[in-house]
């Protein structure tokens, strides 16, 4: 594999990967703490 | 309130934030992300695709994402799951509002019908898969594809389209039982299903063709030939729009089918957080899995120098033709076919029960029929619609289809969407709306975006979708196939080049244009046969013609000959054996589509009148019941 096409292909990996990484890791992180609306209004 | 209000029946809501964030990725990811993507960046530019890409997601396809999650939440407050109803209370009151919001659902129920049929030969090879009818290497998967879905003039494999309409009458019964078993129960429970096993079949189909070995070519090049920018591709428009286009299909923007997932929301919810995280659900599976199976497994099989043909030849090409002959031919059909047809049934699954939500909702909602009703209702529209499709499919009905709803129809509705929200309900209130609840702070840049940059940016993806549509679509010709009959009786591939350079593919069209004219006088199909002997290392030769005389002396038979022959049919041997001659039949046919398209378009244009005229009746009844409440209801108001 040629180097600008790992280049292209690893900074589009990256940005997806750390995309996704931050989103999931944001919903579990705020989740974790109770702030799941629809959760905290099932449990009243 | 008015009377009507009071007594509509509570909406359901999602039961977990993962199931919405599955159920709206897996609205998202489809087909597209497995076959149009890598096609896409194969044939504009490679790496440099990317560019085009993402500036195409930050400038319209997140706002656009994140404002039909923000539409949708409102509309669920307001016990609209739909745009007639939300659009009505975007704009104030407004008839305008109400009968543009029409198109939120016309649209997605259009698109359904025909995406269905996709999703129907995905589950039949999913099926012949796993069964091996196609493992024998003498069946030619062109021809086998073709047949199946009603495309061809041959019928070696299939003899008519009752095999297809099993297979769409099971999809069909697969995505209504999810429909009826309503939001929770249905579809949040296929999106925990079908996506983690969508991933799973990803990752192992990823390490099947990464071990591919190497044979024409290796998985590098096709990754090299995938990835490596060619930034001379930038200067070319078609190459933007071919971008714009891949974000708005990709994202399942433009369908009402988020702003309907987003009213089963509850008013508290957050949706700044949740749609961006299942954007890039949709991201991941598209640019890290997308360009991980089929470019680079084309490459092994066919070398690097093929992939770019293989790409032209379209979406369904790569995944009805290419990757089963790959997957057949290195062993082990059963399993990694099964499992790529499976990959691809799944993700179109999770999007047609998506786009087909909005219809059930608009009956539940607004035309207040029960859950049942509203089931039967669908499915009796998406019988008869997608049966039709399937029978007019080779007269072009998919493709108009797609053109007017999948293509233009999405951009336009997205064009309404965001000025309704931008301009006439107010930014301000909008991005309140968005932040309200939000776990995530959306950086203010986008909201000067979703107001000055996202309109004008998709009025112009609009008139360039609309140029660049080939000119067949806005005129319907007749199109002209060709195929080889009695092809069980010669083992070995036959194949069209096609013509092979300027010249040659001038004096082609010059030539399909006689043939055009001959089907337009005439008004119906018209058919010839050619008698060819077809030799592996020596052109064609051909010897007689017989057909419809409308045909043959309007045309005359030396130039249906030429035609012929510049076609350039090749017929490749079976493997160990020695090169040959074969005599062949070839079947011409000229197709008269005008009729089929006029009948196509009237129909969506008949879907699209029809709901306007059910608002117009559910408006003035509820006008009505204001204006003079039934004493039951004044009593209890």
């Amino acid at each position: 594999m040629n180097l600008t096409a790992a280049i292209f292909m690893g900074l589009s990996w990256a940005c997806v990967l750390a995309l996704t990484g931050f989103c999931f890791w944001t919903v579990f992180r705020v989740d974790r703490k109770g702030n799941d609306t629809r959760r905290r209004s099932r449990q009243k | 309130m008015s009377a009507a209000q009071t007594t509509r029946r509570s909406r359901e809501v999602w039961g977990t934030r993962i199931g919405v964030i599955l159920a709206a990725a897996g609205n998202a990811i489809g087909i597209g992300n497995l076959l149009r993507f890598p096609g896409q960046a194969a044939q504009n530019g490679g790496g440099a695709f990317m560019i085009p890409y993402v500036l195409s997601l930050l400038l319209f396809g997140l706002p656009m994402m994140w404002i039909a999650w923000t539409v949708g939440r409102m509309g669920g407050r307001w016990h609209h799951g739909t745009t007639p109803g939300i659009f009505d209370r975007l704009a104030g009151g407004r008839p305008v509002g109400r009968y543009l919001g029409v198109i939120g659902v016309a649209l997605p129920l259009t698109f359904v019908l025909y995406y269905a049929y996709i999703e129907a030969w995905c589950l039949g090879y999913a099926w012949f898969s796993f069964t091996g009818v196609y493992a024998d290497p003498a069946i030619d998967l062109n021809t086998f594809y073709q047949e199946f879905v009603g495309n061809a003039v041959t019928s070696d494999y299939f003899s008519g389209l009752g095999t297809a309409l099993v297979f769409l009458l099971i999809t069909i019964g697969v995505n209504i039982f999810v429909l009826y078993r309503g939001v929770t129960r249905g579809i949040e429970l296929l999106a925990k299903i079908a996506i983690p096993l969508l991933l799973l079949f990803c990752v192992f189909l990823s390490f099947r063709v990464l071990t591919l070995g190497e044979r024409a070519g290796t998985v590098w090049d096709g990754l090299n030939f995938l990835w490596t920018p060619d930034f001379s591709a930038l200067n070319h428009p078609t190459v933007w729009m071919a971008a714009a286009g891949q974000v708005f299909f990709t994202l399942s923007i433009g369908f009402g089918s988020l702003e309907c997932y987003g009213s089963y929301l509850e008013s508290d919810d957050d949706i700044a957080l949740t749609g961006l995280t299942t954007a890039s659900v949709n991201e991941f599976v598209e640019v890290i899995f997308g360009s991980m199976i089929a470019i680079p497994a084309a490459a092994v099989y066919y070398g690097a120098d093929k992939v770019e043909q293989i790409a032209s030849q379209g979406t369904y090409t790569i995944g009805m033709v290419s990757m089963p002959t790959i997957l057949r031919d290195v062993g082990g059909i059963e399993i990694f076919g099964t499992m790529w047809f499976l990959l691809l049934f799944f993700a179109a699954f999770t999007s047609s029960v998506a786009v087909a939500q909005p219809v059930m909702s608009f009956l539940q909602d607004e035309a207040g029929l029960s859950r049942a009703s509203a089931t039967g209702a669908l499915l009796m529209l998406w019988l008869l619609g997608s049966f039709a499709v399937v029978f007019f499919y080779k007269f072009g009905a998919l493709v108009e289809m797609d053109f007017w709803a999948g293509t233009i129809g999405l951009v336009v509705f997205a064009a309404i969407e965001v000025v309704l929200f931008a301009w006439i309900f107010g930014i301000d209130k909008g991005w309140d709306e968005l932040h309200h609840g939000a776990h995530i702070r959306i950086p203010r840049l986008f909201k000067l975006t979703m107001k000055w940059v996202t309109p004008p940016l998709l009025i112009a993806v609009l008139v360039g979708f609309y140029l660049g549509a080939p000119s067949q679509l806005l005129d319907p010709l007749p199109s002209i196939h060709a195929g080889v009959l009695d092809r069980g009786g010669v083992a070995g591939g036959f194949s069209f080049e096609g013509p092979r350079n300027a010249p040659e593919r001038q004096e082609s069209a010059a030539l399909e244009n006689e043939i055009r004219t001959a089907v337009t006088a005439t008004g119906r199909d018209l058919r010839a046969w050619v008698r060819v002997t077809v030799h592996p290392a020596a052109p064609p030769s051909l010897s007689q013609a017989s057909g419809d005389p409308d045909l043959l002396t309007t045309v005359g038979v030396q130039k249906l000959f030429r035609w012929v022959q510049l076609q350039h049919l090749t017929y490749e041997p079976p493997p160990g054996r020695a090169a040959r001659s074969v005599d062949v039949l070839l079947a011409v046919e000229g197709r008269y589509r005008r009729l089929a398209i006029w009948i196509t378009r009237l129909a969506m244009f008949a879907f699209t009148i029809g709901f306007g005229l059910m608002i117009w009746a559910i408006w003035r009844g509820r006008r009505e019941e204001t204006e003079h409440p039934p004493l039951m209801a004044a009593g209890g108001a």
